[in-house]
């Protein structure tokens, strides 16, 4: 991975984290140092070789019946902002610029 | 008291020797008396004190089961509900649980104490336990060395004998490094044989529950509880868990333990290697056979454990956004500005860096070349394990390439802290089980561990295998002088 400011400012905006220049520099620099070490896998001949989950089993599922269990005050009470049971959250539409 | 194994603890509650809430106290004390190894990040004083009088009245009327009044601590990574669970991260600092992880529970039904939330590496990042919000957990045998991460205030608290035992998770090694230079024992059982539920994710294919304890015997004992399937955990195996049984005369005369040359990018220390060759007379004394093991992959172990516990955890930390729980940044404008900052401000620099590459081995242009490469091989270095468990019964090793490292090394490098799970990331790649015990001291006076990994659902054969070397050796009841 090359260093260039872009790519990595396309990765920090994909994982959500807002860096500042500083940071941002470190990071890039250290997760190039990273990548250059996880490059040795890119040269290994897998040859039609299935990917692996530790587990040989299929996802099971649940019966779909619902608990009717109402879970509001539980969320509510660990929820940073919460009123009239809805999170909140800055205004995304209609706002004035 | 601190010397007490399980059982004799069990004992001596029985014979009233002394109570329950007499042992919780005597245990409370000590974690108060050494704070300064900044083992825990909650204390569950008030809770643990009414257990432990509730549990005196069982003991009283005859209706003690096995571990009835005996305290323990949890890794902060298990949910719980008596006190917080923050993962030793800023992002969930103030975070109560609305429900305890099934390991809490299942503990807590067999009669354990909780006495705290021990320190960890932020969302189990790390090796060093240098990354916690909290503070860095000292290594009781050198207070200006590190304890091992991610459950270092486990480990760090059972070698101390702040508690008789600790649970840890383990996703690349976090429960056996911590315990190799901590001089105590660990077990990461075979994948899906504990639940993972309410345990919070750090790479869901690769995590596993297990315990901390000065002993194999200790182990044993606590894995029995913890183990078994789980329907709220998807990848709960729907089997009955192996029998756990220690038999004081194990027969070692027909093992055959399997040893591999580690790669020389892997610094292996000579006092490690003086250790390990020790512990090797003592099985072949026993009349155990050691057989050399090509194993070809070893230089691929790391970049392909990384890659794939980055890519996981990326995706699992992406539900840290400030919104529903967990740290929430002020005077934010857009929903873009909370989400990023909320991110930013509550979790620490290992946290991102990992964050960062699993984003970027999970991007497009990129996912097949890294993430789906990573997976493949990552079933080559499984099939490698599986032919060699067919001419082994065992594979042992060193737990670590070195002893615990001084604390608060300023020039850092990734890959080179990266190196320290040289030995331990296989097991989780191949959902293998693996514990480690401790195998002697180095010249400078730090405990070295070894490592036993075997087949899956091989943990009763490893634990007898591991009290057996105990019973030859005394390294796992050697206490650090300041904690006597």
């Amino acid at each position: 991975m090359t260093s260039t400011k872009p790519t990595f400012d396309t990765i920090a905006s994909l994982a959500r984290l807002s860096l500042n220049s500083e940071t941002n520099t470190q990071l890039a620099k250290e997760v190039a140092a990273i990548m250059n070490f996880a490059n040795r896998l890119l040269n290994i001949e897998t040859p039609e070789m299935p990917l692996l989950h530790p587990l040989d089993i299929h996802q099971p599922f649940r019966k779909d019946i619902s608990d009717k269990k109402n879970h509001l005050q539980e969320l509510q009470s660990i929820a940073p902002v919460f009123q009239n049971s809805y999170y909140l959250v800055p205004q995304v539409l209609n706002t004035e610029k | 008291m601190q010397d007490l194994s399980l059982l004799e603890l069990r004992r001596s509650l029985n014979n009233k020797l002394f109570s329950s809430v007499e042992l919780t106290n005597y245990y409370l004390d000590r974690i108060k008396k050494h704070h300064t190894l900044n083992a825990f990040i909650t204390i569950n004083e008030s809770n643990a004190l009414l257990a432990a009088a509730l549990a005196d009245q069982k003991i009283h009327k005859g209706e003690a089961g096995l571990f009835t009044g005996i305290p323990m601590a949890h890794k902060d990574v298990f949910c719980t509900t008596e006190c917080p669970t923050t993962c030793g991260s800023k992002m969930l600092a103030e975070f109560h649980s609305p429900y305890a992880a099934t390991v809490v529970k299942q503990l807590a039904k067999a009669g354990f104490i909780m006495l705290g939330k021990t320190n960890m590496d932020e969302f189990a990042m790390g090796s060093a336990n240098e990354n916690s919000y909290f503070g860095a957990v000292a290594n009781p045998w050198q207070l200006d060395k590190v304890s091992g991460g991610s459950s270092g205030g486990s480990a760090a608290a059972v070698a101390a004998r702040l508690v008789p035992f600790a649970t840890g998770s383990d996703t690349g090694g976090s429960i056996r490094q911590p315990a190799a230079f901590c001089g105590v024992s660990g077990i990461k059982p075979t994948y899906g044989l504990v639940s993972r539920f309410g345990m919070v994710a750090h790479a869901s294919s690769l995590d596993q529950a297990g315990p901390i304890a000065p002993s194999a015997e200790d182990l044993a004992q606590i894995l029995q509880v913890m183990a078994g399937y789980d329907e709220l955990d998807s990848t709960s195996l729907k089997r009955s868990p192996p029998k756990m049984f220690i038999n004081n005369k194990p027969n070692i005369s027909s093992l055959r333990i399997g040893i591999f040359n580690p790669q020389t990018d892997k610094n292996l220390d000579v006092d490690i290697q003086q250790a390990l060759t020790n512990a090797l007379r003592v099985f072949e004394t026993a009349g155990a056979e050691i057989i050399d093991l090509n194993l070809s992959l070893q230089d691929l172990w790391v970049p392909c454990y990384y890659i794939l516990a980055c890519a996981e955890a990326s995706s699992n930390l992406a539900r840290y956004d400030g919104i529903r729980y967990g740290h929430r940044a002020n005077n934010t404008h857009t929903l873009d500005e909370l989400i990023t900052h909320s991110r930013n401000e509550g979790f620490g620099m290992e946290v991102k860096r990992r964050i960062l590459t699993g984003t970027y081995v999970l991007s497009s242009g990129y996912q097949d070349a890294y993430f789906i490469k990573a997976q493949k091989i990552r079933r080559q270095i499984q099939n490698e394990f599986l032919s060699a468990f067919t001419k082994v019964d065992v594979i042992i090793s060193p737990t670590t390439p070195g002893c615990a490292f001084d604390k608060g090394i300023k020039d850092f490098d990734a890959v080179k802290n990266y190196m320290e799970d040289a030995f331990t990331v296989p097991a989780n790649l191949g959902g293998f089980p693996a514990v480690s015990i401790p195998a002697g001291f180095s010249t400078s006076k730090l405990p070295i561990g070894m490592q036993l990994m075997g087949p899956h659902f091989s943990e009763n054969k490893l634990l007898n295998i591991a009290h057996f070397f105990q019973q030859q050796t005394n390294w796992h009841k050697a206490i650090p002088e300041d904690f006597k």
